[in-house]
């Protein structure tokens, strides 16, 4: 702390006004009754009685609702006119020139109203400070915010605004000194004590704690200072920032609630810009930034976006023109290419933001953000030492920032990984799990590697790194710095991240499936130079999920098709939104499944040779129209409506089974309020509709668990025939092969638990059922295989590797005696020298004899006198010697 | 039994004192609280007396079985009170050959509210100075001494050169009913701690087999695991938990004599009779030569290349199969 305590204190006690203080504009103005208050302020104006705080007042109003030039108007006026409280009026008039980008104009009246000592001088030095800062002359703008220390500790910053000059002046001094930021609180606090009725202060110091990653704190100032003046723009601008921050699907609303108020406020339209970007609408954020800069045409950070959409459309001459004019303007400055590069981490060019990124730490060696930027993507592309480098710098000049710390502590942790090499692979593994998880990891990396390279006609460069983590904390971190991610799997082009086999408190998920989606991201990320919308890479994942194994990816459920009927799921042409600003709590499920049906579509109308071309067509810089038009020759208009046939025909009967539902499910139009159904109202509906899907399945599980299961057959057996595909939770199939299991006709049972995990990817429980009762009616082989399965899902299961060992040998399938073998050792058993001479016999049944050398080896190591292994070794070397 | 004897007869090439002529057991039930402790101690006390008898050759004689209610419980020497602790240790003091191997086995609950923590016996509660005055009473005999109770870290103190002291919990708060002692029962019962294939169940064994199987059960449950089971053999007061890896200095190096020592001592050493074969001693001897190869090179596998170790390993582990083999075609002679 460089302020001494008891002068900030002493302060608080002289600068509090009494609300009866203010005058009656005034008090409109800061209620937001922007209106009504430049019609007071205007009238005392005509009438001659205005004073210089009057007129500051008019212009503040004018500016809420983003008539600049009104602003500007009545503060030349009034200036003109030679009032002897004109210099009061040339702070605000400075601040409405600065905003419209009349910088040189701007300028003079800050330094006019310092020189003339008004009374919001303390404003108007701050503002010049600023100008120093924003045109690259940062040792004149450092000079200048370091004076209000001084300012604050011989207690001249008496007003709310003065201490809120103070605090902003804090906050630019902070990016070199983190410690100032708690001053800037000190001032922002002491402001709001100031002045209780001025939202200003509380929103100053609420995007303080945002900037600081503390959305907590921040949403309370926002939600206060928008109570205060819920008309102003900025503080839904503010809002809207937040709830992005949260990864609320609100924001969009929130920043158009922003524009809706004052539609020429350019950091709201700069916002909006981004935002429509990061979806991949370059379109429209092109627009928001044309707007932007018709506003103001030196605001950098519309500039930025505009360079952006011009990277990011390959428009390199523009993008090159926009970076050579912000350079100009201030030469210090990394903020466009931060936010270029930002951009294209955003759409997967995580090289490409390295480079960019790099380049802003090069023209601001300063900026924590550049640097930052630069290590995240460096971690991402598998630059692993330079990355940490790159976030150490970053952290050292932003202390506050969870992503970086988060992300320097896990890779603390890595010593504890070893890496374990394959054909095309590097896994990055936990140590004390390597040896359980490897040999499944590599067993369906590399048949994934195998069967899309080939399909796609495309390899990557090798190796791909597979980065797989124990805790899902730990996942979450590596991929985007934070806890909470509800994603599995992440790719990055040259480096994948996923959750381990079974990590702990995610529920079932196939990790399995996982990994080959995200090695289906690697390939179309590299077929379309990483320009694949993100719809398009999601769904065509999940389509070559379905495709991999019977079951695996998502599908289409009673949820989705609910959604469906109910229009809650949008055209092709507007599916990315989904991804990035879901509408509702399942909509970002739906949206994956959705794409992958976009893809089923395709392949069934145009034939499967289309995905890679319109891959390729968005690697050379289409969007989804011009894609699609090259492509197919088809507009989007007629692919959303085509598809949407396409859905209807192919899910007709579920779809009708389901709209019974649709009546009972809707909320009570008034109260919101669901009918809560009963048993008996179901049995009825059931009765009285053969084909209403849910009644059916709720009665024959009802049934079911209580133990009729006579009764319950005809239900789920009806529920199934209406909707055959599906295996949620409460499938029928799954009923369906309990009741024939305690009726002693296994037969069934295996065909009702078979339909069941062949289209889904989880159910283990059934799976591990399955496999018994496959061997239990003499099929070791399928009851291997579907063990097979059940290790896609968890692998911490020593009976059940045990039994596929057991399994796979009685079959002579030793490639699979191996895997379970290397598994079982990795479970760090108590009896190392036993499952180290059963896998040394698997690899030499499998005919690896090097491998069974070494394992015996391991046996006899830890068991000198181990018979059977002592006999192993000896005819290893005698089959040695023989060839 | 042929393995046994094989088993046996490189023991006795090993010039180890800690081999005795003679195995005692002491098993010390203490008091179980209700019936189903009372039992579960002694079903501990009953199978781990039946595997050290039938599988370790302990002469029953040597056991001595002190159980909360005798009368109740089939082959309860007498009370596990004072008296009887005391009687116990009297005998073994008396009668026991001057190279004996005694092992000392508690069931039941420990208290750690007043270090350095007590048994709970009828009567008054014993602490480590009890035993520490009894164990006094044997002399020069190699000990092993077991406290399966919860909080009995404090019993770690009896460490001495020559004597195996293990305790089910690292420290006195840990005063949840330790799973350790029934692991380490299942170890001599089951026969699946053998985890270096020779046939025989040695201490170290059992305690690596017992430690794993409680890190595996609390990791199964998803729970904390509120149990640390603990050995000191090198007598320096600093015991050493799973998997008793030294320091780097290589002090500390828990483990050892445990690993020389069985429940049975020499009872199972006893049943080698290489006496009567010249050529079945020579093969042994210089099996146990290999065996003490095999041990250095064991010793300096970080500071050899990878490829060089195992090819030496090979070389060494394939002439002590040729060996084994000798001997077993040699034993296997009428």
């Amino acid at each position: 702390m460089r302020w001494r305590s008891a002068a900030a204190f002493a302060l608080l006690a002289c600068v509090a006004l009494p609300v009866s203080a203010q005058s009656e504009p005034r008090t409109a103005l800061l209620s937001g009754r922007y209106a009504e208050a430049v019609d007071l302020w205007e009238g005392l104006v005509r009438r001659g009685t205005a004073d210089g705080d009057d007129v500051r007042g008019l212009l503040a109003a004018h500016s809420r609702t983003g008539d600049y030039a009104a602003a500007i108007a009545a503060g030349e006026a009034f200036i003109e006119s030679g009032h002897d409280d004109a210099i009061e009026a040339l702070t605000a008039l400075g601040e409405a020139y600065y905003v419209v980008g009349r910088r040189t104009e701007a300028v003079a009246a800050f330094e006019r109203a310092v020189v003339a000592g008004a009374t919001d001088s303390l404003t108007a030095r701050l503002h010049l400070a600023i100008a120093a800062f924003e045109r690259g002359d940062r040792a004149e703008a450092h000079q200048r915010f370091d004076g209000f220390i001084d300012v604050y500790n011989q207690g001249q910053a008496r007003t709310a605004a003065d201490l809120v000059a103070v605090g902003r002046a804090c906050t630019y001094l902070g990016l070199a000194d983190p410690q100032l930021f708690h001053d800037a609180v000190r001032a922002f606090d002491e402001a709001i004590t100031a002045d209780p009725n001025d939202p200003a202060p509380r929103l100053w110091l609420g995007e303080l704690f945002l900037d600081k990653y503390d959305s907590t704190e921040a949403g309370g100032l926002i939600g206060d200072a928008l109570t205060l003046d819920g008309q102003w723009a900025r503080a839904h601008l503010a809002e809207s920032r937040r709830l992005q921050f949260e990864g609320s699907g609100d924001s969009m609303a929130a920043v158009e609630r922003a524009l809706e108020l004052n539609p020429r406020l350019v950091p709201a339209l700069v916002h909006r810009g981004t935002m429509l970007l990061s979806t991949g609408n370059r379109a429209e954020a092109a627009e928001a930034a044309r707007q932007a800069l018709a506003v103001n045409a030196r605001d950098i950070a519309a500039r930025s976006l505009s360079a952006a959409v011009q990277y990011l459309s390959g428009d390199d001459d523009a993008y090159a023109s926009t970076r050579a004019e912000v350079q100009l303007q201030d030469p210090s400055s990394a903020l466009l290419l931060v936010t270029v590069a930002e951009q294209a981490a955003q759409n997967r060019l995580y090289a490409e933001a390295v480079e960019i990124a790099t380049a802003g730490t090069e023209i601001d060696p300063g900026s924590s953000q550049a640097w930052g930027t630069l290590g995240m993507n460096q971690l991402r592309i598998g630059e692993i030492e330079e990355g940490r480098a790159s976030l150490e710098r970053a952290f050292a000049g932003d202390p506050f920032n969870v992503w970086y710390k988060n992300t320097l502590d896990l890779l603390d942790t890595f010593v504890d990984y070893r890496v374990v090499e394959t054909d095309n692979f590097e896994l990055f593994l936990r140590a004390d799990r390597a040896g359980l998880t490897a040999p499944y990891l590599e067993e369906v990396a590399e048949q994934a590697w195998t069967e899309l390279t080939t399909k796609y006609g495309y390899a990557p460069p090798e190796p791909i790194r597979i980065e797989v983590f124990e805790r899902h904390a730990d996942f979450s971190v590596r991929t985007v710095g934070l806890a909470g991610l509800g994603a599995l799997g992440v790719a990055f082009g040259p480096v994948i991240a996923v959750d381990a086999p079974g990590v702990a408190g995610l529920g079932e998920f196939n990790w399995g499936s996982t990994l080959w989606h995200e090695i289906a991201h690697v390939i179309a990320m590299g077929v379309s130079s990483s320009r694949v919308p993100r719809w398009f890479t999601e769904g065509l994942s999940v389509y070559e999920e379905h495709r991999a194994r019977p079951g695996w990816g998502e599908h289409v459920d009673p949820s989705f098709l609910m959604a469906y009927l109910r229009g809650n799921l949008l055209p092709v042409s507007r599916i990315n939104e989904g991804f990035f600003r879901p509408r509702y709590p399942a909509h970002l499920g739906h949206s994956y499944v959705q794409a992958s049906l976009v893809h089923e579509f395709i392949e069934e109308e145009f034939g499967f040779e289309v995905i890679p071309r319109l891959l390729r067509a968005y690697g050379e810089g289409a969007d989804d129209a011009e894609a699609f038009e090259q492509v197919t020759e088809w507009d989007l208009a007629r692919i959303d409506e085509t598809f949407d046939e396409y859905v209807r025909r192919r899910f007709a009967g579920p779809i009708e089974a389901l709209r019974p539902q649709l009546a009972v499910a809707a909320p009570d139009p008034e109260s919101g309020a669901r009918t809560e159904m009963t048993f008996d109202g179901l049995q009825e509906r059931a009765t009285a509709d053969p084909n209403d899907l849910v009644a059916h399945l709720q009665v024959g599980n009802s049934l079911l668990v209580e133990g009729r299961l006579d009764e319950a057959e005809p239900y789920l057996e009806r529920a199934a025939a209406l909707f055959p595909e599906y295996a949620g939770t409460d499938s029928p199939h799954l009923g369906l092969a309990r009741i024939r299991s305690e009726r002693g006709a296994e037969r069934l049972a295996i065909e009702s638990l078979q339909t069941l995990v062949n289209q889904s990817d989880k159910h283990l429980d059934a799976r591990l059922w399955l496999a018994e009762l496959l061997e239990q009616t003499g099929r070791p082989a399928d009851a291997a295989a579907t063990l097979e399965t059940v290790f896609t899902i968890d692998l911490d299961l020593p009976d059940a590797l045990a039994d596929a060992a057991r399994l796979h040998e009685e079959t002579a399938n030793w490639s699979g005696v191996v895997r379970a073998r290397r598994a079982l050792l990795g479970l760090n058993p108590t009896d190392r020298a036993e499952a180290q001479y059963e896998l040394a016999r698997a690899y030499s049944e499998h005919g690896d004899l090097s491998a069974a050398r070494r394992a015996v080896l391991g046996a006899l190591e830890i068991a000198p006198s181990f018979e059977a292994a002592q006999q192993l070794l000896l005819d290893l070397r005698a089959r040695r010697g023989d060839t | 039994m042929m393995r046994a004897a094989l088993l046996a007869g490189l023991i006795l090439s090993v010039p180890s004192p800690a081999y005795a002529t003679e195995a005692w057991l002491v098993v010390i039930c203490g008091v179980g609280g209700d019936a189903e402790h009372r039992a579960t101690f002694d079903g501990r006390a009953q199978t781990l007396i039946a595997a050290a008898t039938q599988d370790q050759h302990i002469d029953t004689s040597r056991v001595i079985y002190l159980a909360e209610r005798p009368t109740d419980v089939e082959g309860a020497t007498a009370r596990s009170d004072a008296a009887g602790i005391t009687a116990a240790f009297d005998r073994i003091g008396r009668d026991a050959a001057s190279d004996a191997t005694v092992a000392v086995v508690l069931f039941g609950h420990g208290s750690g509210q007043e270090p350095p923590g007590t048994f709970n016996i009828p009567g008054p509660d014993v602490g480590p100075a009890t035993f520490e005055t009894e164990l006094a009473k044997l002399g020069e005999r190699r000990v092993v001494f077991v406290n399966t109770s919860s909080a009995s870290a404090g019993f770690l103190t009896l460490a001495r050169p020559g004597r195996v002291v293990i305790t089910a919990t690292g420290n006195l708060r840990e005063r949840e009913e330790p799973r350790f002692g029934g692991y380490f029962v299942d170890a001599f019962a089951e026969g699946s701690a053998d985890l270096d294939k020779d046939s025989v169940v040695s201490v170290r064994e059992a305690f690596v087999y017992a430690s794993q199987e409680v890190d595996r059960f609390y990791e199964n449950e998803g729970r904390l695991q509120p149990e640390h089971a603990m050995l000191d053999d090198d007598g320096d007061a600093e015991p050493s938990r799973w998997p008793l890896d030294p320091a780097d200095d290589g002090s500390n190096a828990d483990g050892l004599l445990a690993s020389r020592m069985t429940l049975g001592g020499l009872a199972a050493a006893a049943a080698v009779d290489s006496a009567g074969d010249p050529e079945l001693a020579r093969l042994i001897t210089v099996r146990a030569a290999a065996q003490d190869r095999l041990d250095v090179l064991r010793g300096s596998k970080d500071d050899l290349d990878e490829d060089a170790y195992f090819d030496q390993l090979e070389e060494l582990l394939l002439e002590i199969a040729e060996l084994d083999q000798q001997i077993r075609a040699r034993e296997s002679l009428p």
